[in-house]
């Protein structure tokens, strides 16, 4: 019993902090070209030489052939949803006003998939393989925001 | 690759942690708030720890028997840092070492002052110099400096 | 009987102070290369063991991001967050266990992205030593180093002359990430002073740098090269975490350690091996590696060093290649190690070859002032 109460004696802390200032190098060229697109409405991909598979977004290492990706693809068409999920709390932890659907979505022609924000409908009324396309913004700048949101084609 | 496109990016990873000392440092920690040190003794091998911890690293054996050592010792190692983790100058040198207190077994942090680079060696017999109001932490001792000699 | 391990293949990225390519492409590059140069297929590997760290990577689970370009795609991939030379270690296991015939080890990272000597800092005890600013990697080998000077006699010099004969060791290979064609002991000693008694050329550089070894069961190692390197034995020992609970005049783990990987070799005495390739982040740590390897005396390692005896030419050559003070991409030094023993033995290290060595040596470090220590002993 004494040892039990010794257990429970409450401790004081110290503060640890993690200052490390990392200064990450990454190769953007082919997600810049990818946003590039956008501005004129188009989605591009990248297809492998070797297995043909198409990525959006591009990538530039194929991981099954270990290849340079340097061919690019336009996809045009409706994108299909995959997977989905209805967010009803943020991050934090607080409650959303309005349900918040999340989806992986294909686009016609892809072999890779995208993620999401699909709007304009209820989330009991969402079914896998309905199609989608995407809400432009009215001012593109060339970002990936371009892309407001997806709706039900 | 047929675009080169290399672009650098700051960090913004700055989390914070509280660590918790666990019962046997909130013990030296107090007792440095009451100006002592307190130390472990392993039943086994009789090894003394300062600062305290739970289990003899040697014998693997719990440790319970608290011992108070004396705020006095000898040098074990030293050094002078000029430049900070990053590499970028410090306004002051630090001169600092591995002290061993008489009656611990392990060795101390603690900065150096008030000493003449000669007289810096291995056995070097030193005091601590305690901050006037303490609140319980490694700041409570400001520093070491040389033992004055009994008249 | 656990079967016998070889090294088939290795590949070294260029180690550079600073690289403009991200670690993708890096470590991208050097795999191709590794793969097509030496004629095997992504395939024929079984199992993919990567080695990085979560803190220099600035990412968790750091290799999750880095398997596409190791060549790691569906395979049986993972993760050594410790030095390269213990990833080999695990890997020869994976072989030796009869369930995977033939492994590739990737290790990286890269140095002038994240702040290296505060990553190494975080090690220290949040709850005791942090609170003392003053501590970071430098500075806590720096007491190490002043312990063993003190222990024995030493001076600064004891410690340039090791950066003399690493940096012009260095100079002679052309894969370092520094080296100097000549250099003198007092250009050690005027360089700047980071922490008494260390100087900038008595410390690690900050590193860019990759490496891949290969490594296959006895059967299919004949069958992927007609020179392998066998893993004849390996050792590894740790320390404890505290700097003033340590004897910080030697290296017992690694004491330890050799003696067990001789045992393992069937090595009677260090003399026997040719050539050793150690990392010593810092001067004074090669002076005690030599010790702690059996080379020398406690205490007497400056005076092996002076005879002569670890020069390119010497009786027992101690880092040919320039070791870490040349280059050190973290994670991947213990591999760069075990790549240049590996060379050694098969008399493909060009400028910086000693003369026929049977067995090699390779060791790798881990943690505040070498707390772990791992040996390899390679030979043909």
């Amino acid at each position: 019993m004494g040892e039990e109460k010794e257990l429970k004696l409450e401790t004081r802390s110290v503060k640890g902090y993690w200052d490390i200032q990392y200064r990450w190098r990454f190769n953007t060229a082919y997600l810049a070209k990818y946003a590039q697109g956008l501005k004129d409405k188009k989605i591009l991909g990248t297809r492998c030489p070797k297995c043909q598979r198409v990525f959006v977004p591009p990538t530039y290492i194929c991981g099954r052939c270990l290849v340079e990706i340097k061919d690019w693809v336009e996809l045009k068409g409706e994108a299909e949803l995959i997977a989905y999920t209805v967010a009803y709390s943020a991050i934090t932890g607080e409650e959303l006003k309005e349900p918040n659907i999340i989806g992986m979505i294909k686009f016609e022609g892809a072999d890779s998939w995208s993620l999401a924000q699909i709007k304009e409908i209820k989330p009991e009324e969402v079914r896998i393989g309905i199609k989608l396309k995407p809400v432009w913004k009215e001012e593109r700048k060339g970002q990936l925001g371009d892309i407001k949101y997806f709706v039900p084609a | 690759m047929e675009e080169k496109g290399i672009t650098q990016v700051r960090s913004i990873i700055n989390p914070e942690y509280r660590y918790s000392v666990g019962r046997y440092l909130e013990r030296f920690y107090q007792g440095l708030e009451a100006g002592k040190i307190w130390g472990i003794k392993c039943p086994r091998c009789g090894m003394v720890y300062v600062p305290p911890r739970w289990i003899c690293y040697k014998c693997y054996q719990k440790m319970e028997e608290w011992i108070e050592v004396k705020d006095r010792g000898v040098l074990k190692s030293w050094s002078q840092l000029y430049v900070s983790a990053r590499k970028n100058p410090l306004k002051e040198p630090v001169l600092f070492g591995l002290i061993q207190l008489d009656g611990a077994d392990t060795a101390i942090y603690g900065e150096l002052r008030d000493l003449k680079p000669e007289q810096l060696k291995v056995g070097l017999r030193l005091k601590a110099v305690w901050k006037k109001e303490r609140k319980g932490a490694v700041s409570d001792i400001e520093y070491f400096t040389l033992e004055e000699k009994e008249a | 009987m656990l079967r016998r391990v070889g090294i088939v293949a290795w590949e070294q990225s260029k180690s550079e102070l600073e690289k403009e390519e991200p670690r993708e492409d890096m470590i991208y590059y050097l795999v191709k290369a590794l793969l097509e140069k030496n004629e095997i297929k992504r395939e024929e590997i079984d199992t993919v063991i990567q080695c990085s760290n979560d803190y220099y990577d600035g990412r968790t689970i750091s290799n999750v991001f880095t398997v596409v370009p190791s060549g790691a795609y569906l395979k049986q991939e993972t993760k050594v967050e410790q030095d390269g030379a213990w990833a080999v270690f695990y890997a020869m296991m994976r072989i030796a266990s009869g369930h995977f015939d033939t492994a590739l080890v990737v290790g990286y990272s890269k140095g002038s992205e994240f702040d290296p000597w505060l990553a190494h800092s975080y090690c220290l005890d949040p709850t005791y030593d942090r609170q003392f600013k003053f501590l970071n990697d430098c500075s806590c080998s720096a007491l190490q180093a002043r312990a063993y000077m003190e222990a024995y006699n030493l001076t600064p010099q004891d410690l340039a002359l090791v950066s003399v004969k690493n940096l012009t060791n260095g100079a002679k290979n052309p894969l370092s990430a520094r080296g100097f064609s000549q250099l003198t002991v007092e250009q050690v000693l005027e360089s700047p002073l980071y922490s008494d008694p260390l100087r900038e050329l008595m410390c690690y550089p900050f590193t860019d740098g990759a490496c891949a070894i290969v490594l296959a069961s006895e059967e299919k190692a004949k069958k992927l090269t007609d020179k392998p390197v066998w893993i004849l034995g390996v050792s590894c020992s740790q320390e404890e975490a505290y700097l003033g609970a340590r004897d910080l005049t030697q290296l017992s783990s690694l004491k330890k350690s050799a003696e067990k990987a001789y045992k393992m070799a069937g090595i009677n005495s260090p003399s026997e091996i040719g050539v050793f390739e150690v990392s010593e982040f810092y001067a004074h740590q090669e002076l005690m590696i030599t010790e702690a390897l059996g080379l020398a005396e406690p205490g007497k390692g400056a005076e092996l060093l002076k005879k002569g005896d670890t020069q390119l030419n010497g009786k027992h050559p101690v880092n040919p290649s320039g070791g870490a003070l040349s280059a050190n991409p973290l994670c991947a030094t213990g591999m760069l190690r075990i790549m240049e023993a590996g060379k050694q033995l098969r008399g493909e290290a060009g400028e910086h070859q000693v003369d026929h060595p049977q067995l090699a040596l390779a060791h790798g470090q881990y943690g505040i002032c070498a707390q772990s220590n791992i040996v390899l002993i390679l030979g043909r």
